[in-house]
């Protein structure tokens, strides 16, 4: 397991607020809003009879490896695809770090 | 000689057998595809770095000197607590940058030091591994290497 995992999780414009708390509430420290804009097939939106809004939020926190899991599973319950913020999150590897302060490494609940 | 060709057919064969593919003997083996690290092609790193928007362009410049050839910045802000009542600056610049890896803990070291020492130049820096790139010569750009050696 990774010591630390970039988790970037992806939602409809102003859900951002709502993903972080819910990262924050599993033990995250903080993170970064970025701003994007979604595409979708219009195909596959008329097939599935959705529609992806465009302006999204992407939010990046920076995690713990141990603590990654709980995250996501807060994130997919707030922010989740079967919510409004039609979120979907993932996670990346974090090969090094610096500038973390020693109080931001150990997680809540370790 | 065609004794020799056949013998080492065989033996290819075995060989990916025993790797745990099923492929009749006498069936050529493909040419092997030269392992990164055998050719001596360093791998490269995305370097995600978070800073305040104000310090984004001295700390591109920084990178740059670590034959960094693309960079990219996207502009957010923070989440801290701290900003919503303006105690720290929210305004957030995130760089990406390609780095090749042996110089990665020469540039993650220097931003080590100028997020200690530069005033409100503090910010987080992580890597995160590159699975492939496409073309060679796109390789050659973000590694910063010249063609002539490959």
């Amino acid at each position: 397991m990774k010591e630390f995992e970039v988790i970037l999780c992806i939602v409809n414009k102003g859900f951002a607020d709502r993903a972080m708390d819910a990262a924050r509430a599993a033990g995250a420290k903080g993170g970064t809003i970025l701003h994007g804009r979604g595409t979708a097939s219009p195909d596959a939106e008329k097939l599935f009879g959705i529609t992806i809004q465009p302006e999204k939020e992407i939010v990046m926190i920076l995690v713990a490896g141990k603590i990654k899991d709980a995250v996501l599973k807060a994130l997919y319950d707030a922010v989740g695809t079967g919510t409004d913020a039609r979120g979907i999150a993932f996670t990346m590897p974090v090969e090094q770090t610096v500038g973390l302060s020693v109080k931001d490494a150990p997680a809540k609940g370790e | 000689m065609k004794k020799q060709a056949k013998a080492s057919d065989a033996k290819d064969a075995q060989e990916i057998a025993s790797e745990g593919f099923s492929l009749p003997v006498g069936t050529p083996r493909a040419p092997r595809v030269p392992k990164l690290r055998d050719e001596g092609i360093r791998r490269l790193k995305l370097l995600f770095t978070v800073v305040d928007r104000s310090k984004a362009n001295f700390y591109l410049d920084m990178l740059e000197q670590y034959e960094v050839n693309f960079q990219t910045v996207i502009y957010g802000s923070g989440t801290a607590e701290a900003a919503r009542f303006g105690a720290v600056e929210s305004d957030k610049a995130l760089l990406l940058s390609v780095v090749r890896e042996d110089m990665v803990a020469p540039a993650l070291h220097m931003l080590e030091e100028k997020f200690a020492r530069v005033k409100n130049g503090k910010g987080i820096a992580f890597t995160v591994p590159f699975g492939s790139v496409i073309g060679v010569q796109n390789y050659c750009f973000l590694s910063n290497s010249s063609t002539k050696s490959k």
